[in-house]
Order: C-alpha cells, then structure tokens, then sequence
C-alpha cells in the first residue's frame, strides 16, 4: 500500500497516516480537480498502468484507487 | 528532485515553514492551464532560496491582457516574466493564423516596453510531427511556428530586456513522447508532462539566478579518474588513460568541454591529491592534454584536504566558494566537500567518463543574461592574475609593486559607459560592493534620466587589460550627491584602483557644486571586504542602524581641491 499512499500523500500534502480507503474529495481539502490530475499522471507513472478517462475521473476515494490500480496489474 | 517534490516544497514554503526565503515577483502567460508549471517552477525557485509570488494571466486570456500590457500589471512590476505558447498539430488554435502570430508578437514588444523589467521568452517547440511526414519543412504549422520564432528573435534582438530561451532543448535532452501528455491536452488543457515542465522551470530559475547574482563561476577539478583515467602516481605521466582509444577519448573529449567553458568566462583551478611535480611533468609531457597549466588560474595539488583546497582557491581566485563547482569521480572527496562547504556545488560524478561532458552541460548554474566579449576574455585574465601574483612574490612592497605594474584607469561617464557591463556588474559583484543594489539596464538608464551620475572605469596595466570593472552610481539633489552604488569587481582588488576611482569623482562633484556626498555602506554576508573602505577614505560616519547599515558624509571643498595631491604621487594613472 506505502506507494499509493505515498503519492496520495505528496499530491495532497497531507500525512500518510491519515490516508484510509474512505479518503475523498469531500474530506480532503487540497484533493481538488488539479490534484487529481496529478494524482492520475502520477499513479500511471509509477505503477506503469495506464487508466481510460472515465475509470481516472470515476475514482470517489482513496480505496477505489487502490482497487482500480490492482485490477490494472499494478502491486501496491 | 521529481516534479511531485518540487510541487510539495512550493505548498510548504506557501504555508510559511521555510525561513530566509529570499521574495520574486514573477509573472507567467501561456496560452494552456498552468497551474501545476506554476506550482512546479515554485518549488524549483524555493529550492533555489527563492519564494516567488506568481501572477499568471487568466486561463485563455492572454491576449486580452497582452492587449492592454500595463493596465495588467498595473503598480505591482515583477522582478521577471515567463511566455512559453504552445502551438500544436495536434489542436487548432487562434495561432495557427498569421494574424494572431502577428498580433502576439506587437504585443510581445508592447508588454516589453510597459514592464521594463527582464522577460524570458521560451519559443514554441517546433512541431515536426504532422501529415507532411518528412517533407514537414513544408507543413504550413510547422512555417507559422518557425517564423513566429524568428520574428520573436529579432524583436530580442532589439529589445535589451527580452531574452529568448529555444525550448527545442529540452525536447532534445526528453524527447516529445515523454514531454507531451495527449489526454491532458484534450481533456484539462495541460498539454505536456510534468517532467517538462521541470525541466523548463530549471531553466527559467537559471536566468532568476543570474539576475540576483549568484551564478557560478569557476570550476574545481580533481586529476585522477577525472581529468584523465587512471593514477598518476602510479601509471606515470605517460601511462595514464587520454587520448586514443576508450576511456582515453572520453577524458580527452571532457578537457575539451571545459576549455570551452573557460573560453565562455568560466575559470578553471585544479584541487588534486598529487605530486606537484609529477603534474607539471603531464602538462609538459603528455601529448594528448587538451588543458595546459596556463589554462588554470589556481591549482592546489598536494595531500591536504580538499575542503581547504577550494576555500584556498577561492581565497586566491577572490570569488566567494559559493561560486564554485567541484568535479571529482571519488564519492568519499565529494561527500567531504559537500559536508564541510555546503554552499559548493558537488554535482555526482560517479559515472562513467563518457558521461562526464553531458552531466557538466546539464548543470543550469553557469546562466548569464549576456555573454561579453569581456566575459569571454575573463579565464584568460586570471591567467594573467596567475603572472601578477609571481611579480607581487618578487616586489619589496606593495606600492613599489602597484607602481610596477603600471596601472591606468580609464574612467567613462553616463552616456558613455558600457551599460549592459555596468548592469551586470551590479548583478554580479559581491564583495567590493558598498550597496549590493541589482540593476538591470532600464533601473541605470532610469537614473540616469532623472539627473543621476554613472562612472564607470576600464583598467589596463602592464600584464594586459581588466575590461569594465568597477561603476559608482550617484544620486543628485541640490547641493548633496548620494553614492548609491560603488562596487568593483574582485579582479581588481588590491591595487588601489578604488582610491583613485572615487577621488576623481569626488574632484568632479566638487566642480559641479556639490558639497556634500552622503554614501552608505550595507552589510551582507560577503561584503566584508568593502567594510573600511569609506572610512579609510575619510568619510565621516554619522549614523549606523541596528542591522549595522553604516551612513557616511564627506564634506567637498568649494574650489576643485585635489584630494589627489594629499596622497602623495598617485600610483595609478587617471585617464
């Protein structure tokens, strides 16, 4: 999971600790339309998978994300 | 550091919890969504010690606000501003018509002239990829992109603020499939990755750096394994890897690159752990040494430290170890240095030789706003600084020896003087500088205007020429002149060039009627050198501020006295 969450945590500037599968845009903040852009590009980067638009603006939390990245393939 | 890293610095120092960051106002137009280039360039400046306050131009506004240049920005001038356009195959845009080319680049010139400040222009990347294939000389983007550039380089040419940046580059060193992000293009605006733009905010901030000075200057090598492949000691000046052949093309082929940098004003020293003699015999010797002895304006080869060898260099160079860049391959030297003189720059060189010129070119610390024949010509006048030294060794005392050197001083004033040199003293001198005010050419030439006096002085003496190297700045109001700027450059140190330089302008305001010239001396972290100087000059200290800003007088005669005369012969020639 240290990954994914470290992305999370550096895009978002928030700390690893508080990142849980129910971490959204309506509980963050700074998880706002251009971080998620970051966090997209990101997590395609570093996991090598790459997300079709809808399923990337489909993510509603941190754990859909990391279910997203597994069914691509992506180890956590 | 990636692109996420220098995003997250940029949040911190925006929130407060960096200290001494030093402030820039920076403004930013481009025609795509540039937050997160904004954000990136944040934290590539607040690495660098700076915490800018960006303005950018509305999202796809641009031209409204190039429309009417100064109502944009208004009373808040920056301290710099970036344009980068994207103009792509693959969207269409208002710049695929000549018009709106046109358009841009009258309003390119307008917003030049309003904010008179300097502004970096990067070119748009030329777009090869379309349906021409390789005929793509004669896709009709790819002419529009190519003549829009050329016309931006002319307008650069004509405008002394306006510099432009040829972002090929960094489309050569990433290529186009890692700096283009097609899905970001159509689906937010925000057509490259961010590791473009990394790499095009690092090349902005070299320009910032060179602004306020602190660009580097010299480079520091080591010997073995750097220079040349093997060890001296124990292969012999003859048996060491150079020439020929791998690895010795490799290292040969790094000489040569910085023979280059030297021929562009960076000055080189050696620090090496070696046999003095045995490195005169390589300079004298080997066939295949691109770099002479003469090549380097200090060498310290022995066994001590090599933290002391750079600060010894920087010492005898008279620059600040902040202004260096040390190149060894031996991890534990590097690792030594960087501990004990973290201002150095240790860039990694525990790669393979072939790498060695590629790693030096990547290093954006060497950005000047301009390249001076005088620039070109500064390696070789610390060579000669090399010869004065050995002349000093030889002399009884120091005005017998500043006698011998024959020193004459050609002073220019106002319209006459060099103002981009002048402009880049003041940018880049630090330790003979009263005020360490930075000026670029419009901050001289409006002081000039408003009635303002400029010297600046060319020095010449009999082991060849100094080039422009020390200005004074005055103030004027009604029978008071303020010196808000005396600085010369640290080549120039030691032979009372600065003595003679302000008598002759303090002769000249008195014959004006001045009689009274109010200077001040600002401290900093490397000013110390210029710290007795207004003292020792007779100046009457009146007033010193808790930050320890010194405030001087000096009471002019009516008649042109000549202070000259009350110092004895003079020991420098005035012209």
């Amino acid at each position: 999971m240290n990954k994914l969450s470290a992305i999370f945590s550096t895009v978002l500037g928030i700390p690893e600790s508080e990142i849980t599968d129910a971490l959204s845009p309506e509980t963050t903040s700074s998880w706002d339309s251009l971080n998620a852009i970051l966090l997209l590009t990101e997590i395609e980067k570093q996991f090598n998978v790459q997300f079709s638009y809808d399923e990337a603006m489909g993510i509603r939390n941190f754990g859909e994300a990391v279910a997203l990245v597994r069914s691509k393939g992506g180890v956590l | 550091m990636k692109a996420l890293d220098y995003i997250a610095l940029y949040r911190e120092a925006t929130n407060g919890t960096k200290k001494e960051l030093r402030p820039l106002a920076v403004n930013l137009i481009t025609n795509f969504t540039d937050d997160i280039l904004a954000r990136i360039f944040g934290g590539v400046s607040v690495e660098a010690g700076f915490l800018p306050s960006l303005t950018r131009a509305p999202y796809k506004q641009y031209h409204i606000v190039l429309a009417d240049p100064a109502e944009w920005i208004g009373n808040r001038a920056p301290d710099i501003s970036f344009f980068f356009f994207d103009i792509t195959a693959h969207l269409h845009s208002e710049f695929h018509s000549s018009e709106h080319l046109d358009e841009t680049v009258r309003n390119v010139r307008r917003y030049c002239e309003a904010v008179g400040k300097p502004v970096v222009f990067s070119l748009p990347l030329v777009p090869y990829a379309g349906p021409y294939g390789h005929l793509h000389a004669q896709d009709p983007v790819f002419l529009r992109v190519t003549e829009f550039s050329t016309q931006i380089r002319r307008l650069a040419a004509e405008l002394p603020n306006l510099s432009v940046f040829d972002t090929n580059k960094i489309a050569h060193s990433l290529g186009e499939a890692t700096l283009r992000d097609m899905r970001g293009l159509y689906a937010f605006d925000i057509p490259f990755s961010t590791e473009f733009f990394a790499a095009l905010a690092q090349e902005w901030l070299a320009v910032v750096v060179a602004l306020t000075g602190r660009s580097r200057k010299c480079i520091v090598v080591d010997l073995d394994n750097t220079l040349w492949g093997g060890v001296l000691g124990e292969a012999g000046p003859l048996g060491i890897a150079l020439g020929p052949g791998y690895p010795g093309l490799a290292y040969q082929s790094f000489q040569r690159a910085l023979l280059s940098y030297l021929e562009r004003g960076i000055i080189l020293a050696i620090a090496s752990k070696n046999n003095i003699a045995d490195v005169h015999e390589v300079f004298a010797t080997n066939p295949h040494m691109i770099l002479k002895e003469e090549h380097f304006a200090s060498m310290q080869v022995h066994w001590n430290d090599k933290a002391d060898s750079l600060q010894a260099i920087a010492r005898e160079l008279n620059i600040g170890t902040d202004s260096l860049v040390f190149v060894d391959d031996s991890p534990l030297e590097r690792g030594l240095v960087a501990q004990a003189l973290p201002e150095v720059l240790v860039p990694d060189f525990s790669i393979p030789p072939e790498q060695y010129s590629q790693k030096l070119f990547s290093l954006h610390v060497f950005h000047q706003m301009s390249l001076t024949e005088e620039d070109r010509r500064k390696g070789a006048m610390y060579a000669e600084e090399h010869k004065r030294k050995a002349a000093e060794r030889t002399a009884v005392s120091k005005d017998e020896y500043i006698a011998k050197l024959g020193i004459t001083l050609k002073i220019s004033r106002n319209g006459e003087m060099d103002l981009p040199r002048v402009a880049q003293l003041t940018q880049k001198t630090n330790q003979f500088n009263l005020t360490t005010r930075r000026y670029d050419i419009s901050d001289v030439q409006a002081l000039l205007a408003d009635g303002g006096l400029g010297f600046s002085g060319e020095v010449t003496d009999k082991f060849g020429q100094y080039g422009t190297v020390i200005v004074a700045l005055v103030r004027l109001t009604p029978g008071e002149a303020i010196l808000d700027t005396f600085l010369m450059s640290c080549r120039a140190m030691g032979r009372t060039v600065e003595q003679a330089f302000l008598r002759h302008i303090v002769d000249e305001l008195a014959r004006t009627g001045v009689r009274t010239l109010r200077a001040s001396f600002i401290p900093t972290a490397k000013n110390e050198p210029a710290s007795r100087f207004l003292a020792d000059m007779g100046f009457d200290l009146v007033q010193k501020s808790d930050a320890g800003a010194e405030e001087y007088v000096y009471g002019l005669c009516p008649a042109a006295t000549t202070t000259r005369e009350a110092h004895g012969a003079p020991l420098i020639t005035v012209l």
